[in-house]
């Protein structure tokens, strides 16, 4: 019987020992369900806030460079100088660890003559801050702080002051491109290539998250990094030296002419620009201090009736239809009329005996509505769609305007005869360069491009196409073209055009301006203008030079040393040789009987 | 009670069945051998061996969280120097600026060069480049600079250090040379003392 006893007391001791196990066993992975899997969210999150430290890393905007890489933009670290008003106090050496006693007034001096700021100002900013809501938290007191300044304010150790990264878009040259690089806003590009590119420039935004020990240093293995993205890099076709010398150029001639602005355009044959110079041009570091007109570039955004510069395609189109060879012989009188039409020249003379190319050179309203007279409207205007008026250049800069071009069937009789000479369509200065790039490339149109190319953070350089060679007229008709233009810069009668030992092919024009509310043309303003070719035996350039509304010398004559200028700083700076070929000897005048 | 009888009725006959065979079987159990006694050494190998395993894991962890304080003052290092680099690229950038350098040149004294000449291989003239501008008017009139930069104006403008050769004006000598260098800072005074940021 003990035996017995002795058997089922073990088994009750094993039972118990076995339940009692389960039970400790069915405890713990309740208690481990309900942490890892009911409650693990709301754990994690407790933990992450305890010691967990998220960090946001700035990607850093990328830079904008000229086709030489000289930096036009580009972004740098600036610090906001933020404190707590409701902390703001005196600095005890017992208590803060500070080595003196540091009174408050006496720490917003030391600031102040960091940042350059009024110290009574900041007090007064605090003390404002603080009747507005005594447990505030939180007030800027300065922005924009240099890596210098940032750590002259941190080595002050003021325990109520909060330096925080705000990275800042510089511009280095100033306004040297400023009309085409633009600006940046307090959070978006405003303008420009900054605006137009925001694509390539932008950068992500990148975290790092870390559990932090006591003092702040990251423990070990909890580092989880998502790595910001910089913002790629975008190379314009422009050249800044030439930039800033046809800026300059162009701002002398502007206050020498007393005129409201000017534009100077020059393009490569290739169709890429190599300067946009405008005065007055913003300065991007302080949009503000320019008046808003000034603030975009106007030689993409006002397009204008372009005058007599635009006789240069009705001429190469008339070529090229075969309607008129340079040598055909005229009579004209200063006054063509037609029915319900009548165009004047500009001053008026005797009939005189021009050859087609003699009308060109002396700029000739009548001869020119003369010599159009058999050619179809239609056609005249498929050229001018070839050149690529009426719509915007490839560039497609912020803001740019395509310029009117009619239905070429519902011209009225005057207007028929005026767009031969630039009066009744409108074109925008780049257009009209970028279709003097067509005459100036043997016929052949390319797009005009200002961006060459972007460059992204990983090293992909994305460059901007060429794109396709437009033939518009035939390479005769552009060489007879640019020889005629020849002599409007040795014959037109200004000796300030001609650069000795160089082939230049240009036209003037003195387009009319019509009043801002359509009502007709305002006698008062003129728009005065030279555009060319050079050298005319190996086409390099365009440069294309306008003045709006000047007083000094009210017409095209008064373009026409800036136009010289212009060319002569090109053969300057890029050693352009001297023609080699003779100049072309198209008759200009015929006499009877020869 | 039955339960008991039922029992007992089966019981009955086992004992009787196994009794004979019992007396065959009995056999002495063999002796146990003495079990020895655990050697000192086994205790110290396993007592030194956990002791360097708890020794070599404190020494890795501390030279774990070492390195971290290490890695976390060059991090610190690292972004000050990047501050000092950007910085110093940014002045650099300013005063490479076109029209501090046109500025600079005018301030020097400097004109603008004579264009090329080209030398013609048909005969032994050379052909010159292009004649003067019309403009001859100074980059920097009453106004200010025909082409701002705002960034200028916040840079001081460098005095002309004077150079062995140069032009001076009247009743100047080439002093300030020495003023000048006070103003670069001494060689490692632009290393910034790391810190933990």
């Amino acid at each position: 019987m003990g035996l017995k006893r002795n058997r089922s007391r073990n088994r009750v001791r094993t039972m118990l020992v076995a339940v009692l196990t389960f039970a400790l066993l069915a405890t713990f992975v309740v208690r481990l369900a309900d942490i890892q899997l009911v409650r693990a969210e709301a754990l994690n999150a407790e933990a992450d806030g305890r010691r967990g430290v998220s960090q946001t890393i700035f990607g850093t905007r990328g830079p904008i460079v000229d086709a030489a890489g000289t930096v036009l933009a580009e972004s740098v670290d600036r610090w906001d100088l933020t404190v707590s008003p409701q902390y703001t106090r005196d600095l005890v050496p017992e208590v803060d660890g500070v080595a003196t006693a540091l009174t408050g007034g006496e720490a917003l001096e030391r600031i102040a003559a960091i940042t350059g700021d009024d110290p009574l100002d900041l007090e007064a900013m605090i003390l404002a801050e603080l009747e507005r809501d005594p447990d505030s938290d939180y007030l800027l007191l300065a922005s924009g702080l240099t890596a210098a300044q940032y750590e002259a304010v941190r080595d002050l150790g003021l325990p109520y002051v909060y330096l925080r990264l705000n990275p800042q878009r510089v511009y280095p040259a100033g306004s040297v491109a400023g009309n085409l690089v633009g600006f940046m806003g307090q959070s978006e590009a405003l303008a420009g290539v900054e605006r137009s590119e925001e694509d390539c420039l932008a950068a992500e935004d990148g975290t790092r998250t870390f559990d932090r020990g006591a003092d702040g240093t990251p423990i070990p293995g909890s580092m989880v990094t998502d790595p910001a993205v910089d913002g790629g890099s975008v190379q314009l076709t422009i050249d800044a030296d030439v930039q800033f010398q046809a800026q300059q150029l162009t701002a002398q001639y502007t206050s020498q002419l007393q005129a409201r602005s000017g534009t100077t355009v020059i393009m490569r044959t290739d169709g890429t620009l190599v300067a946009v110079a405008e005065s007055s041009t913003v300065d991007p570091n302080d949009p503000t201090a320019s008046d808003q007109r000034d603030r975009g570039s106007r030689a993409f955004t006002a397009a204008y009736e372009p005058g007599s510069i635009f006789k240069t395609f009705s001429f190469a189109a008339m070529v090229d239809l075969g309607l008129v060879d340079p040598s055909d012989e005229l009579s004209v009188p200063w006054v063509y009329t037609a029915p319900g039409a009548r165009v004047r020249d500009a001053k008026s003379h005797e009939v005189m005996q021009w050859t087609a190319a003699g009308v060109l050179v002396n700029s000739s309203n009548s001869g020119m509505s003369r010599l159009a007279e058999d050619m179809d409207r239609a056609d005249y205007y498929d050229y001018l769609y070839g050149f690529g008026f009426g719509e915007q250049t490839a560039i497609g800069f912020a803001g740019e305007q395509s310029g009117v071009l009619h239905d070429p069937a519902s011209l009225d009789p005057q207007t028929n005869l005026t767009v031969l000479f630039g009066q009744g369509i409108s074109a925008t200065p780049i257009q009209l360069a970028s279709a003097y790039q067509a005459i100036a490339n043997g016929g052949e149109h390319l797009p005009a491009r200002l961006i060459a190319s972007c460059t992204a953070s990983d090293g992909t350089v994305t460059t901007t196409p060429a794109g396709d060679p437009q033939r518009v007229v035939s390479e005769s008709s552009a060489r007879q073209t640019l020889e005629v233009l020849e002599h409007v810069v040795t014959d037109y009668g200004y000796d300030t055009f001609p650069i000795e030992g160089y082939r230049i092919a240009a036209k003037t024009g003195t387009a009319q301006m019509a009043y801002e509310d359509g009502s007709g043309y305002d006698p008062s303003r003129m728009m005065i203008s030279v555009s060319g070719v050079f050298p005319v035996d190996d086409p390099q350039f365009v440069v294309l030079t306008l003045f709006d509304s000047p007083q000094t010398v009210r017409t095209s004559g008064g373009a026409i040393p800036a136009f010289h200028d212009m060319v002569n700083l090109l053969i300057r700076h890029y050693d352009i040789p001297p023609s080699t070929t003779p100049a072309s000897d198209v008759p200009l005048e015929w006499t009877a009987g020869e | 009670m039955s339960t008991a009888a039922v029992i007992d009725l089966r019981a009955l006959p086992t004992p009787a069945e196994q009794q004979p065979e019992r007396g065959r079987h009995l056999r002495a159990l063999p002796a146990i051998a003495p079990r020895r006694a655990p050697r000192l050494v086994h205790g110290i190998v396993g007592l030194v061996g956990l002791a360097g395993i708890i020794v070599a894991q404190l020494g890795l962890s501390v030279a774990i969280s070492e390195s971290a304080y290490r890695l976390s003052a060059l991090q610190g290092e690292s972004t000050a120097l990047a501050r000092t680099e950007q910085t110093l690229a940014e002045e650099i950038a300013v005063l490479s600026s076109p029209q501090h350098v046109a500025v600079a040149a005018a301030e020097l004294g400097m004109l603008a060069g004579q264009p090329s000449q080209f030398l013609t291989l048909a005969d032994t003239a050379t052909a010159g480049g292009p004649d003067a501008l019309h403009m001859q008017v100074p980059a920097v009139d009453a106004f200010g600079m025909h082409v701002p930069n705002a960034l200028l104006s916040e840079i001081p403008q460098a005095a002309v250090r004077p150079h062995p050769g140069m032009l001076l004006p009247a009743g100047q000598t080439a002093t300030g040379t020495a003023d000048r260098s006070a103003d670069q800072p001494t060689p490692g005074s632009l290393l910034p003392t790391p810190a933990g940021e």
